[in-house]
């Protein structure tokens, strides 16, 4: 009696902790769309902004098409680095010396707060390598972030593949290298695809690394790598912080949010697609 | 010469010794049970056969085994040795590729390119398990739809696609339905005729309606081998006749 007490108390917790999340989240998302909905249309989207200050009038185009630059560019940068560590911890390291002290790195990495990274590529990128503050050095800042996130993620979707087949493989005789490609890799694709969406979204909403290396008030956001770039977080800090235009920062805000939810519903729906292939 | 030679082997996990100076011969053409109780080194015995068993952090071992008359640790290429052993364990396992790709898992790797030739060891190896009839028409269909007993054959063909000489089965009836375990059993004494096989076992009416000859392992030390049914009718060993008929295990 006592006992299924304690369930039924546990179980009440969880599901108000899980409300209340809900909660919070709809309630950012209701605020937003009630601040900023209205202030969304082709315009803002599609147009440049205009006004004096900046940013009272037109859109948030370039915004927009500079974030999408920075996360691609982030995302080129760290993919393949990122994958042939969780490879190596997966597949090859298993529980040896070098690969705890690869966790243990990539755990720290992943400790580092974005500013740091962001100052530190600065220091390199921006001045010591003269690239100035540009898409390229936003992109490495963001790289640097985002690097151990696809590690970790992509580690476990390996790991989680069924160790039968690793056993089976390698009592045929064939290398690692060809059971990972022909089984595990594709095994895994759906939840290393899932880790590298989440990994996009959250550089799509990192303000701190690009402040210091990208970003710029206002630029064209082309997609040249040596030019600065807007961003959509950069943008909604300059509108609020300068107080420009506060229902223009809510409407950014909801844009934002929008992409982030996208980018993560997207790969939730392949987290659920990894789960159904790992029972079958 | 003897398919595999297993001389005064011992194995070790860390401090704790699984195996203790283990002797004895496996012949050619034939099958040979291993029985034991839980846990008294059968699979490790397998495993080492193909050097499987090393993978295992801490794992050690003294003395030699050898396959075909060279000493298992004189392959520096382990794919070399584990073409000639092949091995099938207790789960059915089918690789998440077709069932042709199954079969063809390790000729590929082996380097057969050639259409026809991938065909017909396709055929050949799905015939000698007893599946070509039930799986001909669904052959490019993800091996995942099979049933347990069809997976387990299917583990076999695959097994036997890259010619091994000697056969390790740890198990490989313990999740099946009497009617699949029949028809592995049929197929392991057909094979027989070609390979020497290996078979580690729970199931003592199954050693004794397959196997030529059997090995008794207790506590990591070999207790008895010898014909199947002298071991079972008139075993030499105090230890072997209490386990044969039911009075531990």
């Amino acid at each position: 009696m006592k006992q299924t007490m304690r369930d039924l108390l546990l179980m009440t917790w969880f599901w108000a902790s899980g409300l209340l999340i809900l909660m919070i989240l709809l309630a950012i998302i209701i605020y937003l769309t009630g601040r900023g909905g209205t202030f969304i249309s082709s315009e803002f989207i599609l147009e440049s902004p205009r006004g004096f200050p900046l940013g009272t009038e037109g859109g948030i185009f370039p915004a927009i098409k500079g974030t999408l630059w920075l996360i691609l560019l982030a995302l080129v940068i760290s993919i393949v680095p990122g994958l042939l560590t969780a490879m190596y911890l997966s597949e090859y390291g298993r529980s040896g010396r070098l690969a705890d002290f690869i966790n243990l790195l990539v755990q720290s990495m992943a400790g580092v707060p974005s500013i740091i990274t962001g100052l530190f590529v600065y220091a390199l990128g921006v001045v010591t390598l003269g690239w100035g503050i540009s898409l390229l050095a936003g992109g490495v800042a963001l790289a640097i972030m985002v690097f151990p996130v696809i590690v970790v993620s992509s580690r476990n979707a390996l790991q989680a593949v069924d160790e039968n087949y690793r056993l089976v493989a390698n009592s045929l005789g064939v290398a690692k290298s060809y059971t990972l490609f022909r089984i595990i890799l594709p095994r895994a694709a759906p939840g290393i695809l899932a880790g590298i969406l989440l990994a996009l979204g959250y550089a799509a909403g990192a303000t701190a690394p690009i402040m210091v290396t990208a970003a710029a008030i206002i630029a064209s956001s082309s997609g040249a790598l040596f030019e600065p770039v807007m961003a959509l977080p950069y943008h909604l800090y300059i509108l609020f912080i300068e107080h420009i235009s506060l229902n223009h920062a809510y409407a950014t805000a909801l844009v934002l949010v929008g992409l982030v939810l996208f980018l993560n519903i997207l790969a939730l729906s392949l987290n659920s697609l990894q789960e159904r292939l790992n029972r079958q | 010469m003897k398919a595999v030679e297993i001389i005064n082997f011992s194995t070790f996990y860390g401090q704790k010794q699984v195996l203790h100076n283990i002797s004895m011969e496996f012949s050619s053409n034939s099958i040979t049970a291993i029985i034991g109780p839980s846990g008294c080194g059968k699979t490790t015995l397998l495993r080492s056969i193909n050097r499987t068993a090393e993978m295992e952090s801490g794992f050690r071992s003294e003395g030699d085994i050898k396959v075909l008359g060279k000493s298992i640790s004189e392959f520096k290429n382990l794919s070399i040795l584990r073409r000639r052993v092949g091995m099938v364990y207790q789960t059915p396992v089918a690789l998440p590729l077709s069932i042709m790709e199954n079969v063809l898992f390790g000729p590929r790797y082996f380097g057969v390119k050639n259409r026809s030739d991938l065909e017909a060891i396709t055929e050949r190896c799905l015939r000698r398990v007893a599946l070509w009839d039930e799986v001909k028409d669904r052959l490019k269909r993800p091996a995942a739809q099979l049933s347990g007993g069809q997976k387990q054959r299917l583990a076999i063909a695959r097994a036997l696609a890259v010619e091994p000489q000697v056969l390790l089965l740890d198990e490989p009836c313990s999740s099946l339905d009497p009617a699949s375990t029949g028809m592995i059993e049929d197929l392991l004494m057909q094979l027989a005729q070609d390979i020497s096989i290996i078979i580690v076992t729970h199931n003592l009416f199954q050693a004794r309606r397959i196997s030529h000859e059997t090995a008794f392992i207790l506590d990591g030390r070999l207790v008895e081998k010898s014909s199947t049914q002298k071991l079972f009718e008139s075993p030499d060993q105090a230890e072997t006749k209490g386990f044969v008929s039911g009075l531990f295990g």
